[in-house]
């Protein structure tokens, strides 16, 4: 992939996660919907960007031969997964979000980020770590599969509550 | 006389097509997943769309009938219009899903497949309405409301299967979006049910409306009447 690509790609992406972050957050004040806009990319690309020099590093010790450009394209490509089922989330998001309020609205729009992260970061990781090795290379992926989610769940409560508080 | 039975039986006319798509449907034949999946026609798309409508209106004609009156009607409207009406709003959703997985399906045959699961969703609640109407008679209005569930949940069942069956030979991630599929669809479609009740009445309520005002969801009333059944005493709260 050329690195124009890689840019369109990944600005596809970002748009993607901004319309949903957008119609996740439709039916509240217009601010409420611009921090849903800013919300999802920066959760989704942000969450992407932190996990991919531990990633590098795991498949480095482990043996996996993954250069840095390598993890940057595995980044995109879990990007770009995750911008694809947020786009055909928007239709949806925006259903529940004008009709559906309190907790059980903030609960829906925390699982949902939660489930888009979890398809993101084993997109990310499956095919660049080795999880069925015998050896360091299994625990390293292991580590950096539960790395992975530590940070996934710290964005969502620093970065998500603009989105998932957008449906309160 | 033999002879004469035999002509008859050759001389038979072959089987009307919506009649062959009906038992296709319900067997859940391979040929008919593969007519889904392989560039499906026009008509057959349209056929499994009055099948979905008929099978829902016919299930929900019945559970209206446990109050009569207008409710048959507005029952027999709502639940095709819950149907495709979720289908609809699940769409995009589906077609990312099976783009994300790495589906080798069109966008026509992902829309196919998800029509031939509501459609055989949709022939399987007409299949249960008699017993609903059986249970009517012997059920209070709680414990009818798990019944229909419970019947939404088999025609359910029966809906994944074929949509999973027709998912998996499409790549090796069909499953996972199988999983996604049902996901969404349930949760859309709890939501959208949700929008449109009352679906089921009190047979004591003296005046239904088409839709009520849109206030809690269904999960918090589902645990409501789960309630209602365990302790009877709570069971005059209506959802």
């Amino acid at each position: 992939m050329t690195s124009r690509g890689f840019v369109h790609s990944v600005s596809l992406s970002i748009l993607r996660l901004a319309a949903f972050g957008a119609a996740a957050s439709l039916g509240r004040p217009l601010g409420s919907v611009l921090r849903g806009a800013v919300s999802a990319p920066l959760l989704f690309a942000g969450g992407a960007a932190l996990a991919a020099p531990t990633l590098y590093l795991a498949s480095a010790l482990g043996g996996i031969a993954a250069s840095p450009s390598a993890t940057a394209l595995r980044a995109e490509s879990a990007l770009s997964t995750v911008g694809t089922l947020a786009w055909g989330l928007v239709v949806p998001a925006a259903f529940f979000s004008v009709t559906l309020h309190g907790a059980t609205a903030v609960a829906l729009a925390a699982v949902v980020s939660a489930l888009l992260g979890v398809v993101g970061v084993l997109r990310f990781g499956w095919d660049a770590l080795d999880f069925r090795a015998q050896d360091k290379a299994q625990l390293l992926a292991l580590a950096w599969l539960v790395t992975a989610f530590g940070l996934g769940a710290r964005m969502l409560w620093v970065v998500g509550r603009g989105l998932v508080g957008g449906a309160s | 006389m033999t002879a004469t039975s035999v002509d008859v039986g050759s001389a038979a006319p072959p089987p009307h097509p919506v009649s062959t798509l009906v038992d296709a449907l319900v067997r859940d034949g391979g040929a008919f997943r593969a007519a889904l999946l392989d560039a499906p026609p026009r008509a057959l798309v349209r056929t499994l769309v009055v099948v979905a409508t008929l099978g829902c209106a016919s299930f929900g004609a019945v559970v209206g009938s446990s109050r009569g009156g207008a409710q048959i009607v507005f029952a027999a409207v709502k639940l095709p219009l819950l149907a495709l009406g979720t289908l609809a709003l699940s769409m995009p959703a589906f077609l990312a899903i099976a783009k994300a997985s790495e589906l080798a399906l069109s966008r026509q045959a992902v829309v196919a497949v998800s029509l031939g699961a509501a459609a055989r969703f949709a022939l399987v609640l007409a299949g249960l309405a008699p017993v609903v109407w059986l249970a009517e008679g012997a059920f209070g209005y709680h414990a009818m409301v798990l019944c229909v569930t419970a019947c939404c949940g088999v025609a359910g069942i029966a809906g994944a299967s074929l949509l999973f069956r027709s998912l998996t030979v499409a790549g090796r991630w069909g499953r996972v979006a199988g999983v996604g599929f049902v996901l969404v669809f349930g949760v859309v479609g709890a939501h959208v049910s949700w929008m449109l009740r009352p679906f089921l009445v009190h047979p004591t309520t003296s005046s239904v409306p088409f839709v009520r005002p849109v206030e809690g969801d269904l999960f918090r009333a589902v645990a409501r009447s789960l309630g209602s059944v365990v302790s009877p005493r709570r069971g005059d709260e209506r959802p």
